[in-house]
Formats: C-alpha cells, sequence, structure tokens
C-alpha cells in the first residue's frame, strides 16, 4: 500500500461524487413537493413526487392500526378511491385497492385510469412499495411502524389530475360502478377528504371511513411490476 | 454565516450540488440523493428567514434522512467480491473502497465521507450527525482502521 488509505479514500470520494447528477428543481421546493417517497433502491424510487399521496395511504393504515375496528368489516374486493390537492399544483390522487387485490384486478383498474382524460404520470405502486414508503414516512414513530406489516398495506394506483375534484370524480364514477369500489372522494386539499385528521410532520392527513384491511395474502398484487402509462 | 441572508434562489443554487454529491456518496443512488435533498429544501424553505444557519440545518436533515434510509437498508454487506479483480484502474480502486466503506457503520461511513470528501471539519460533523464532537475522532479511526483490515 503505497498511498496512504486517507489519500486513497480522498481521490475516490471525489471520484465517485463525479458520477452525482444533481437535478435542480426549484420550483418543487418553493411548491413544497415532497420527493422521498420509496427512497430505498430501483425502480421503486420512481414513486417520489407522490409524498402527499403517499400519506393518505399511510395514514389510511395508521388511522386503521389506530382504530382497531378495521379488522371488524371484510370486502375482499373494495378499493378506496381518493383524491387530494396541493393548491396550485396538479391534483394528486390516488386509488387504492384492498390489500388482497390480485394483479389482475389492479391491471383492469389501471386501464380504466389509462384511459380516463386529466390523468398523468399514472403509477402502480405494490404492496412492498407502500410499506418501504410507509417505514420511510414513520421512521421517527418504530412503535408505530413494528405494528404494520406488508401485507395490510393497500397497493395503489398514483396519478396527477388536471382536473377539478368533482371532475376527477365524475370520471372515476365507472370505477364505482364496479362492484368492488365502494368509495369515491376528491377534495382541494388533504385535510377536505378527512373522516378524521392525524397530524403527521405538520401535514393534515384523512382517515378513510370505510376502509379494509386483512393480514390473509401477502403476495396479494405486489407481483405486479411498476409501470408509468401516463408519462 | 450572520451576514445578511442571500435570497433562498441563489442558496439553493450554490448548495445544491455540493450536497446532492454528498448524498450520493452516503445513499449510492442518484434519485435517492436528490429526493433526500430536496426534501431537505422543502423543509428549510419556509423557515429560511428564521434558522440561524439554513447550511448546518441542510446538513441535519439530509443526514437524518440518510440515516434513517440506512437503518431500513441495514449495513450493506456486499463483501469483495470486486477486490480479486481489482486492478489498478481508477474504476476498481473507487469500487474497492467503496464497497469496504458500504460495511461500516452509517454514523463512521458519514463521518468519513464528510471528512474526506466533504473536507467538514470534526465540530461541523458532529452538528450535521448530531452527536458529541468527541465521537467523530474515534469512528474516523474506528472506520479508517476496520478499511484498513479489510483491505489487507
Amino acid at each position: 500500500m503505497t498511498i496512504d488509505l486517507q489519500d486513497r479514500l480522498h481521490n475516490a470520494l471525489t471520484q465517485r461524487a463525479r458520477q452525482a447528477h444533481p437535478i435542480a428543481d426549484l420550483d418543487g421546493v418553493i411548491a413544497g413537493r415532497r420527493r422521498l417517497v420509496v427512497a430505498a433502491t430501483g425502480p421503486a424510487a420512481q414513486h417520489r413526487r407522490y409524498r402527499s399521496v403517499a400519506w393518505l395511504g399511510a395514514a389510511a393504515v395508521l388511522a386503521l392500526a389506530i382504530g382497531g375496528a378495521w379488522m371488524a368489516q371484510r370486502d375482499d374486493h373494495a378499493i378506496t378511491i381518493r383524491a387530494a390537492a396541493d393548491p396550485g399544483t396538479p391534483r394528486l390522487c390516488a386509488v387504492f385497492l384492498v390489500p388482497i387485490a390480485t394483479p389482475a384486478q389492479a391491471e383492469a383498474v389501471g386501464a380504466v385510469l389509462t384511459a380516463m382524460p386529466g390523468v398523468s404520470r399514472l403509477v402502480y405502486m405494490t404492496q412492498a412499495d407502500a410499506y418501504r414508503e410507509f417505514v420511510a414516512l414513520f421512521a421517527d414513530r418504530p412503535a408505530l411502524v413494528n405494528s404494520v406489516s406488508q401485507s395490510v398495506l393497500p397497493s395503489s394506483w398514483r396519478f396527477d389530475s388536471t382536473l377539478e375534484p368533482d371532475q376527477t370524480t365524475a370520471n372515476l364514477a365507472p370505477l364505482r360502478a364496479d362492484s368492488s369500489v365502494y368509495e369515491t372522494r376528491c377534495g382541494t386539499n388533504p385535510g377536505e377528504l378527512a373522516g378524521g385528521v392525524v397530524d403527521v410532520e405538520g401535514a393534515m392527513l384523512t382517515t378513510p371511513t370505510g376502509h379494509t384491511g386483512t393480514s390473509g395474502s401477502p403476495d396479494a398484487g405486489s407481483s405486479l411490476s411498476t409501470g408509468e402509462p401516463g408519462r | 454565516m450572520v451576514e445578511a441572508r442571500t435570497p433562498f434562489a441563489s442558496f439553493y443554487a450554490c448548495e445544491l450540488d455540493p450536497r446532492v454529491r454528498r448524498a450520493f456518496l452516503l445513499t449510492g443512488s442518484n434519485e435517492v440523493a436528490n429526493d433526500v435533498v430536496h426534501d431537505a429544501f422543502v423543509a428549510l424553505y419556509p423557515r429560511y428567514d428564521s434558522v440561524d444557519h439554513p447550511g448546518r440545518y441542510l446538513n441535519q436533515t439530509v443526514l437524518n434522512h440518510c440515516r434513517n434510509l440506512a437503518r431500513r437498508e441495514g449495513t450493506r454487506r456486499r463483501g469483495l467480491g470486486r477486490l480479486a479483480g481489482s486492478g489498478a484502474s481508477v474504476e476498481a480502486e473507487v469500487d474497492l473502497l467503496d464497497d469496504v466503506l458500504a460495511t461500516l457503520p452509517f454514523n463512521q461511513r458519514a463521518a468519513v465521507v464528510l471528512q474526506f470528501y466533504g473536507q467538514f471539519s470534526h465540530a461541523e460533523t458532529a452538528a450535521a450527525l448530531g452527536c458529541p464532537v468527541g465521537s467523530i475522532g474515534p469512528w474516523i479511526s474506528k472506520a479508517l482502521a476496520t478499511m484498513r483490515r479489510e483491505l489487507r
């Protein structure tokens, strides 16, 4: 070892740092767009920018976990539709599927959403993604994280809607006609959607009123690969 | 840094690059690094005028994010598979050290990156990691000792 390790480290780190590609997004920062949703590894990281919606999903679980009553009811194929919007930005929407939804069911919903006007940046989030997101969001609350397993987290479709909430709701009506859908909500901010409100990191979160969960079928939906047909 | 505060946009323009690069060294992913740093800027923006040291605030937020991510991932044990094939090329050297670095506990790894890449003082590193200044030296010594052992 002719060169001191400290110099080697400096050289190697400097070299490695050249491979970094900072991407400026001042507008996003000022608009308060959170990006750290699924920061684990690989393709899942593409779900950044959907943190607002992630809050809804995580809040659903939080509320469910705390509420305790969520195991009482169970509708295996129910889909919750929620939408939220930050003022001045495209409205962030999510269609949550029940934890045991099959990939086929998820794809069917995705197909409907793909065909829907005003929908962009459609992304499918598996239960595994949802769990990573959940763990990241509540990293400072280990007790909560430990109380929730991946199998109870809903997979979901995430998308931006350029339409008004009412219009989005109307467009989602076909999904509601499906027996698998039992709730549709749209709003201009997450708080508006709330059946109950939880404060996490200063964010208003919604509490689902009739969301269902199950500990069965941990693999449901998680094998579906992510895709972004809206991009 | 008590002098007149530069506008946020200028601060952002100056600070983004080095921070993403440091986060990249700690997370190993451009995407994650950009996300982590941007979330820190998002958190900073509303209180930019009120915090005493926006740079320090950013450091802490970014490091916290990185630590949480590292905690979830667990310490990477990628092994030294590349060791055998490492010739004299720069890439091999970088990969080699990166691999060894990746086996260290987060605080040691962060301290090494901040010191040998970021040129942070022990005090700055301690502030960013939220630990006593006295911890930094031993962490770095321990890290270097481990790395020497692994590299032997």
